[in-house]
């Protein structure tokens, strides 16, 4: 692949993953702290997550169709169309592109959607991501255990990271609520970190396990980057859970200047977490 | 314990399948990549993990003569062998294979060999 194409691809990945995990995690915590004040944004910024999520999966696509056939330029719709229909991934691509139109359709909509459908819509889309990449390689039984984690992994990264942005924005009309919220999501936060750290592990563990050749040293410098910042994100989760949701019950304004900051640098971590493991998506393990 | 049983469940068989993860590469080879052939019909590749065959290629090249190969075709039911038949006839002297395949993760790679017909 070539460095235009590869880093198009990572974009495309990159943007599409996130918008996934945004719109999953804002659904979720919609449902599971249902209590808590959910502010609307303007039309224009609620369509803004999915919109960018069906421009990346149609760039996706048409990137993948033009690497597969090999060719300078745009590669011929019907090869397009053809990638869609006859490919695993190509459906799943053109799967998590009509989710994320309908999830633009809830988003432009005047009233508030039904927010179990959207987190239906915004699961279904992470769910088809996991049929592009490593995960996707083998089929049988060993495949559909791989795709089965892979899925899980992304679905509780949305549960997570995508929860932080409607936990940052509750937090400022809370009030003496705080606590209660913050002990919410950190039950939540805690039982998907558990799942995404065991997921992790065994995805981890079959790629590097089973590459056709051994960790070269591009990846194994990307696997690194992503151990760490998982790592820092964690510290960061942890500081939330055991230093700041016990000050909010004591110390409601300090706890929240403080939560300020720390969530804003795990939203900022997160992204940088994604962004790597676009990153190594992409990557062959023996590079 | 139980956690335990069913993470390690969920390796072993997460592990159990056929071939390597994260792109395709060529495992074997026929005619032999490097290899010397009395005749040759066909060229028959199998890789790491299975592949697209609507997206991936097999070119042959070889000496005057040769009237060149067909489409890659899929050849065995795990998808990640793939045949093209040589036009007959293959004449003595040397061949250069080249291979481009869509892997099912959705990488693209590609790689080249050279092979040789003759007594």
């Amino acid at each position: 692949v070539s460095d235009v194409s590869g880093g198009l691809l990572m974009a495309a990945r990159f943007i599409l993953v996130t918008s996934g995990v945004g719109m999953f995690g804002w659904a979720s915590f919609a449902l599971y702290a249902s209590w808590a004040p959910r502010p609307r944004a303007p039309a224009a910024i609620r369509a803004l997550a999915p919109l960018a999520a069906a421009t990346a999966g149609v760039v996706w696509i048409v990137g993948l169709a033009r690497e597969a056939v090999g060719a300078p330029g745009l590669p011929d719709p019907s090869v397009v169309l053809s990638l869609c229909l006859e490919t695993g991934f190509g459906r799943a691509l053109a799967a998590a592109v009509l989710l994320s139109l309908l999830l633009a359709v809830f988003a432009l909509s005047p009233r508030r959607p039904p927010m179990r459908a959207v987190a239906y819509a915004s699961g279904g889309l992470l769910t088809s991501l996991a049929f592009v990449g490593h995960a996707a390689g083998v089929s049988g039984v060993a495949g559909g255990v791989r795709i089965g984690v892979m899925a899980t992994h992304l679905l509780l990264a949305g549960v997570w990271l995508g929860g932080l942005l409607p936990l940052a924005l509750a937090l400022r009309t809370t009030g003496a609520e705080t606590g209660r919220l913050l002990r919410q999501f950190g039950n939540v936060a805690l039982t998907a970190v558990a799942g995404l750290v065991t997921s992790g592990m065994i995805s981890a563990a079959v790629i590097l396990g089973m590459a056709a050749r051994p960790p070269g040293p591009v990846y194994l410098t990307a696997f690194a980057i992503k151990l760490a910042l998982v790592a820092a994100l964690l510290g960061a989760a942890a500081v939330n859970r055991w230093v700041m949701t016990p000050l909010a019950a004591r110390n409601p304004t300090r706890a929240l200047r403080g939560l300020r900051w720390s969530l804003a640098a795990e939203q900022f971590l997160a992204l940088a977490l994604l962004a790597a493991v676009a990153r190594l998506a992409q990557l062959d393990p023996g590079m | 314990m139980r956690h335990l049983a069913f993470i390690a469940a969920l390796l072993a068989a997460a592990m159990s399948g056929q071939g390597a993860l994260a792109h395709a590469f060529l495992e074997a080879a026929s005619p032999k990549v490097g290899g010397r052939v009395a005749d040759a019909s066909e060229v028959r590749l199998t890789f790491s993990e299975p592949v697209e065959p609507a997206f991936s290629t097999i070119s042959v090249t070889g000496p005057p003569g040769f009237a060149g190969a067909g489409a890659a075709k899929p050849a065995g039911p795990d998808h990640r062998t793939l045949a093209a038949s040589l036009k007959a006839p293959a004449p003595p002297g040397r061949y250069l294979v080249h291979w481009r395949v869509l892997s099912r993760d959705s990488h693209v790679t590609q790689g080249s060999f050279r092979f040789e017909v003759g007594r």
